[in-house]
């Protein structure tokens, strides 16, 4: 059977069996086996013969998920899952919010502005942009609703601003990009610095201008603070920021690698759980659990997915796109265009995770192919998957706050509040694609 | 998405016993994941002491991966924690929809049972041939091989008792 053929029919399997609710890692490592049996069995121009087959088949299988597992590199993803987690039960990163707020409170949309700059704190710690969103739902989005918020403003500022998880570092999407793109993890993470603040810069625009447009939309809360309780709202911050200042500057001043990073912060964070007495056994227990089937469930859709490229680096299909694609004579912001267009309809549908996995081990190569930084096309596709938690029917981070206020809010408004945040979205992306060095100038000084 | 948990009716002997296993596996996997962390850290704490660093460190820490990740796959699935795509089976009208998520459970093992054998005869050349890592302790490569070998087992064991228990329940039913 001719090789491209069959990866057309596998990659075609494996959407129906994705869309018929299959789980993601089972269609993937499933097709793939199927699909690879197939081709060594029915070689182009011979007969078929399962026999040939069952043990270069099988050989994937266990190479593919062993060796792709048994990794020193990827034992960053469960270290930065548990940092999360750990920050989390320990409250560090609710303090964060809670200073944007005692500081920010009082300017026209001054809570949504500090829910949004306590979203890209919390970020900068967790790398979950589920867990920020689902964070601040509870917290930030009934405040704003009792100062007499408009429901639309809050969540929309609260579901858009948990997207900056994945874009500011340290990021678990990051981390999967580039071990599946074979990228400097801690380029990564850097580069996704300045895309990140602008994002969230822009957010914070937005709801300026809608305060200025509709005061009535973000009253301002009567709650005053004074100069002390200002400070001991900074200072509360302190573990957040040392945290950061372990990831982010650890990476960028070449004292730690992302790896690195990721393991003392972990235990900055264990320490100033326990002596801070902040970390409860149960709340450990929990962070850790937590930490555990959140790693299981990511790794085994990167196991399908790696066995997925293994595969169609056989079949040699990634190859002849690339090459089609370059004899059509298009150019790298066309590919880029088409992918961005790719990412917007796929976003509207799937989780990020499994779009990310699913597309990188066709869109690496034809990257690489037409000879696209692959860090700057890295922040790219972590900017789409960003958007893509917003973009309804499945914007997950919709629906995360919708059920995190138990349905106080409905849907609709949330997506009447987040669409104002899409279009700002736009012109953040249009400038990434425009201005290549805002994601490559800062990785390269490292 | 991630799919939520299921909440389940009285439960069987059976399920009992499987939660007991996850709870374990759980426990297991986030020992991994701290003494990973330890690892690497005592790495850099040795660095900075001028010391050399802990011997074989980063073996260590790959077997601590395949702990983390395998390990606790049963109790991803028996929490029904797979990251699945149910926008169009959703709006099926649930006869069919238990139907497909039988049909696909089923189709599942297509994907288990080939991993398991490799498992088996991977750990079995491990064994035999007394295979090591390239490294200062010679580190066997048979312990990594089987704790992948006893996570997908479970994780097989566990998936096949979803799908019996799915089978017998009632189309729409959660428990």
């Amino acid at each position: 059977m001719d090789p491209v053929v069959l990866g057309v029919v596998a990659f075609s399997a494996a959407m129906v069996l994705i869309a018929l609710r299959m789980p993601i890692g089972f269609a993937l490592g499933g097709t793939s086996f199927a699909a690879t049996f197939v081709l060594y069995a029915w070689p182009a121009g011979q007969a078929f013969d399962a026999s040939r087959a069952l043990r270069p088949t099988l050989s994937l299988v266990s190479n593919s998920s062993f060796t792709f597992i048994h990794s020193y590199e990827l034992s960053l993803v469960p270290l930065y899952i548990a940092l999360g987690a750990i920050a989390f039960r320990a409250r560090i990163t609710v303090d964060i919010y809670d200073a944007f707020r005692v500081l920010l409170g009082r300017l026209p949309g001054g809570l949504a502005i500090a829910s949004i700059f306590g979203c890209g704190g919390f970020s900068a710690i967790t790398g979950s942009s589920v867990a920020c969103a689902a964070t601040f739902s509870k917290i930030a989005v009934p405040e704003m609703l009792r100062y007499g918020y408009s429901p639309r403003l809050a969540t929309g500022a609260v579901a858009t601003g948990g997207t900056l998880g994945s874009l500011i570092p340290p990021s678990v999407p990051f981390a999967i990009y580039g071990i599946f793109a074979e990228q400097s993890i801690s380029k990564l993470f850097v580069a996704g610095i300045v895309p990140g603040l602008l994002s969230m810069l822009a957010y914070v625009a937005v709801v300026v201008w809608w305060a200025a447009r509709r005061p009535q939309d973000a009253p301002p809360p009567a709650e005053t603070f004074t100069p002390a309780q200002k400070l001991a709202a900074v200072l509360r911050t302190g573990p957040a920021v040392l945290l950061f200042l372990i990831v982010v500057v650890g990476i960028y001043g070449g004292i730690f690698t992302a790896t690195e990073a990721a393991a003392v912060a972990v235990a900055v964070a264990l320490a100033i759980g326990v002596f801070g007495r902040r970390l409860s056994w149960e709340g450990f227990r929990a962070a850790m659990s937590e930490a555990a089937v959140q790693t299981a469930t990511i790794f085994f859709v990167a196991i399908g997915a790696k066995m997925f490229a293994t595969f169609f680096a056989l079949t040699g299909v990634t190859n002849i796109v690339v090459d089609w694609i370059g004899h059509q004579g298009f150019a790298p912001w066309q590919i880029l265009l088409a992918v961005v267009l790719l990412y917007l309809v796929m976003g509207m549908f799937l989780d990020p995770l499994g779009i990310l996995l699913l597309t990188l081990p066709v869109l690496v190569p034809l990257a690489e192919g037409v000879r696209i930084d692959l860090i700057w096309f890295g922040v790219i596709l972590i900017k789409m998957l960003e958007i893509g938690l917003i973009t309804p029917p499945v914007g997950f981070n919709a629906f995360v706050v919708h059920s995190s206020l138990a349905g106080r809010v409905p849907l609709h408004d949330i997506f009447a509040g987040v669409w104002r945040f899409l279009v700002i979205e736009i012109v953040v992306v249009a400038a990434l694609l425009a201005f290549p060095a805002l994601s490559t100038w800062l990785p390269r000084t490292l | 998405m991630l799919t939520e948990p299921v909440p389940e009716g009285p439960a069987s002997a059976t399920e009992r016993a499987f939660a007991a296993i996850e709870r374990a596996a759980i426990a297991v996997a986030s020992v991994a994941i701290l003494a990973a962390g330890a690892l690497v850290v005592g790495g850099i704490v040795l660095r900075a002491a001028g010391l050399s660093g802990i011997p074989d460190a980063e073996l260590f820490v790959r077997d601590l991966m395949v702990i983390a990740v395998i390990v606790p796959l049963s109790a991803v699935a028996g929490r029904r924690g797979h990251i699945v795509v149910d926008l169009l089976v959703r709006r099926l009208p649930a006869r069919l929809a238990r139907a497909i998520d039988v049909a696909t459970a089923v189709l599942s093992f297509g994907f288990l049972v080939p991993i398991v054998w490799s498992g088996v005869q991977n750990l079995q050349t491990a064994w035999t041939r007394d295979s090591y890592y390239d490294g200062a302790l010679e580190l066997p490569e048979w312990p990594g091989r089987l704790v992948f070998l006893v996570g997908f087992l479970t994780f097989f064991a566990r998936s096949l008792h979803r799908l019996l228990t799915d089978t017998r329940r009632p189309p729409g039913g959660d428990a």
